[in-house]
């Protein structure tokens, strides 16, 4: 039966219908054969249960947050700042961008966010500065797949709400891992930029960068109050989203960047980007209460030992396995319909959760800059629509090099990861 | 001509289920703030702002979900459907919207039955403030028929437009 479930499940992506809708049908479908008529009572509940939940909460207020500063343009300000303070690099465009990205992913928590956002400013700048556009584009499209990692992250919510691994931890374990992304890409644009011979642009005067310093400062506190908040245990990390939130629309409001119209259109676009995440949800906890029912963890963690394979191979082979249904479904789906299969084999063969987490992570982002779904290479279509498919997954794979060997330093170095939590909390 | 009435009615429908889930979403983030300050600055935290924040979120997502439908924002696989001909994909697309026509029909009917139980046996959540069970329960039901709305709709628009090319 089991593999009937997973053959429908495939069939009804395959034919296009979206995934909360496909994992509900087949999981209703398949409770329905198991328990009779009890299914009917079962599936409100469990559609109740998926989102009674106070931890969820934290993802729209964190996507409202990141609406409100990427509607509003004031992350504007921040671009001019770094601009002024790196700019006159090799590669200055784009470190700005990349430290951008890096930037925005510690405010927003959104991959497409960051990319969208940071696009939109840079983007049209890089090429008119003589960029390559492919190398463009990368910068953009695998800078923003930061978004994920570095806290807070819609990833970490989902993964933490799933597993019951404290947010807080799993957001601190994604700096550093975060920051050696980051890094490596900005030496890669460095030696990139020399390489090509990109000209530098003027350096900004101290005045300049004062200027500028004061006018985008209003947005540095932003990743202090809210990551600050959630290690200091001053507030959970919905409450730190909230208070986000709040400071986001009180300094936009100050910087007259905020209006009604705006305000609205955050609202709307926080309520169908989290509409499709809590129904995927529904979706995955209904079929999870299948794979439970059937036990499906418990075969899987039978097989795996009859065939005496390592944990560490199993998670290697699980990672192939992350970057591969990348190619198809976007990150929440890929998450939500494994990690409940996963998790109990996971805690069968000792694996850490919270450096899991990590690695689990940056094969999501490799999910956001593969074709044909990677969300984040649409997003740079969507800013500069000659450029085709093909032409920004180019740009983007030296940086998927680079992501490839911070994946390889945390398979050997776990510590990267899980030092950190083990610090601080 | 009659189903202009009724694609105009189900759209202002759809749309004002869509800013009333954002408005739940803004009622939200201001209790999680005040919350906060409740706790911080007025030295007497809540006991209801945790349980109402939850089952707002619930309206808000399922009130949303038909609007969300409306933009094509639930996401799915549409790489392989895309190598068929435009013919074979609204084929497709009408026998998967019914498909999920029928289970937010299931959705909305077993909702509603929790409902009624929930209020008949004076049903109240497991929470600290007790709030009666149908309260939050009945965001179910109103999602899904506004859903049933919208997929019934587009589904007409479908087979209209199917038919005018045949």
């Amino acid at each position: 039966m089991s593999i009937a479930i997973f053959f429908f499940l495939m069939l009804f992506l395959a034919l296009g219908m979206p995934v909360a809708f496909s994992l509900a049908i087949v999981g209703f479908t398949s409770l329905f054969f198991i328990l009779g008529p009890q299914a009917f009572v079962g599936l409100p509940t469990i559609f109740f249960g998926s989102l009674d939940s106070f931890t969820l909460i934290a993802i729209p207020l964190f996507i409202f947050m990141a609406s409100i500063l990427n509607l509003s343009k004031a992350s504007d300000e921040l671009y001019e700042m770094v601009k002024d303070w790196v700019g006159h690099f090799s590669g200055g465009m784009g470190i700005t961008s990349s430290l951008l990205c890096t930037g925005f992913a510690a405010i927003s928590g959104s991959s497409v966010a960051a990319a969208a956002t940071i696009g939109q400013l840079s983007l049209p700048k890089m090429i008119d500065a003589g960029y390559e556009r492919r190398f463009s584009f990368g910068i953009v499209a695998a800078g923003g797949t930061l978004g994920i990692l570095i806290p807070p992250s819609l990833f970490f919510i989902l993964f933490g709400a799933m597993t019951d691994v404290s947010v807080g931890k799993l957001f601190i374990a994604g700096i550093i891992p975060g920051l050696i992304i980051s890094a490596l890409f900005i030496i890669y644009i460095v030696l990139h930029s020399r390489h090509r011979g990109y000209a530098k642009s003027e350096p900004a005067t101290m005045k300049q960068r004062l200027r500028s310093t004061r006018r985008g400062s209003w947005l540095l506190p932003l990743p202090v109050i809210v990551l600050g908040g959630i290690y200091i245990g001053i507030f959970t990390p919905t409450e730190a989203a909230a208070v986000g939130s709040v400071y986001s629309i009180v300094i936009t409001l100050i910087n007259r960047q905020l209006n009604l119209k705006i305000l609205i259109d955050s609202l709307l676009q926080t309520l169908r980007t989290t509409s499709m995440v809590f129904f995927i949800i529904c979706g995955a906890l209904l079929f999870g209460h299948v794979i439970t029912l059937l036990q499906v963890p418990q075969l899987l963690i039978t097989y795996i030992s009859s065939l005496g394979v390592s944990p560490l191979f199993f998670i290697i082979l699980v990672c192939v396995l992350f970057i591969f249904l990348g190619d198809f479904l976007e990150v929440v789906s890929i998450t939500l319909i494994t990690l409940p299969i996963l998790h109990p084999v996971l805690i069968a063969l000792n694996v850490d959760l919270i450096w899991f987490a990590v690695i689990m992570c940056i094969t999501m982002e490799f999910a956001l800059i593969t074709p044909p779904v990677g969300l984040n290479l649409y997003v740079i279509q969507g800013i500069v629509p000659d450029a085709n498919l093909i032409e920004v997954f180019l740009g983007t794979w030296p940086f998927m090099v680079l992501m490839l060997l911070t994946l390889i330093l945390l398979f050997v170095f776990p510590s990267l990861a899980m030092w950190l939590p083990a610090a601080v909390m | 001509m009659r189903f202009d009435y009724y694609k105009k009615f189900v759209g202002l429908l759809v749309i004002g289920g869509g800013l009333a889930g954002a408005l739940c979403f803004f009622i939200v983030t201001m209790l999680t703030f005040y919350e906060v300050v409740a706790r911080y600055v007025l030295k007497s935290p809540t006991t209801w702002s945790l349980d109402c924040s939850i089952y707002l979120v619930m309206w808000g997502t399922l009130l949303g979900a038909a609007y969300t439908l409306k933009w094509h924002g639930h996401v799915g696989v549409e790489v392989l459907v895309a190598k068929f001909s435009k013919m074979r994909q609204r084929q497709l697309k009408i026998i998967v919207y019914t498909l999920m026509l029928l289970f937010c029909i299931i959705l909305a009917w077993t909702g509603m039955d929790s409902c009624i139980d929930a209020y008949r046996f004076h049903e109240v959540t497991l929470s600290y403030i007790r709030t009666p069970l149908y309260i939050p329960m009945f965001s179910i039901v109103a999602g899904s028929v506004l859903l049933i709305l919208e997929i019934v709709s587009q589904l007409i628009e479908m087979i209209q437009r199917a038919g005018a090319e045949e």
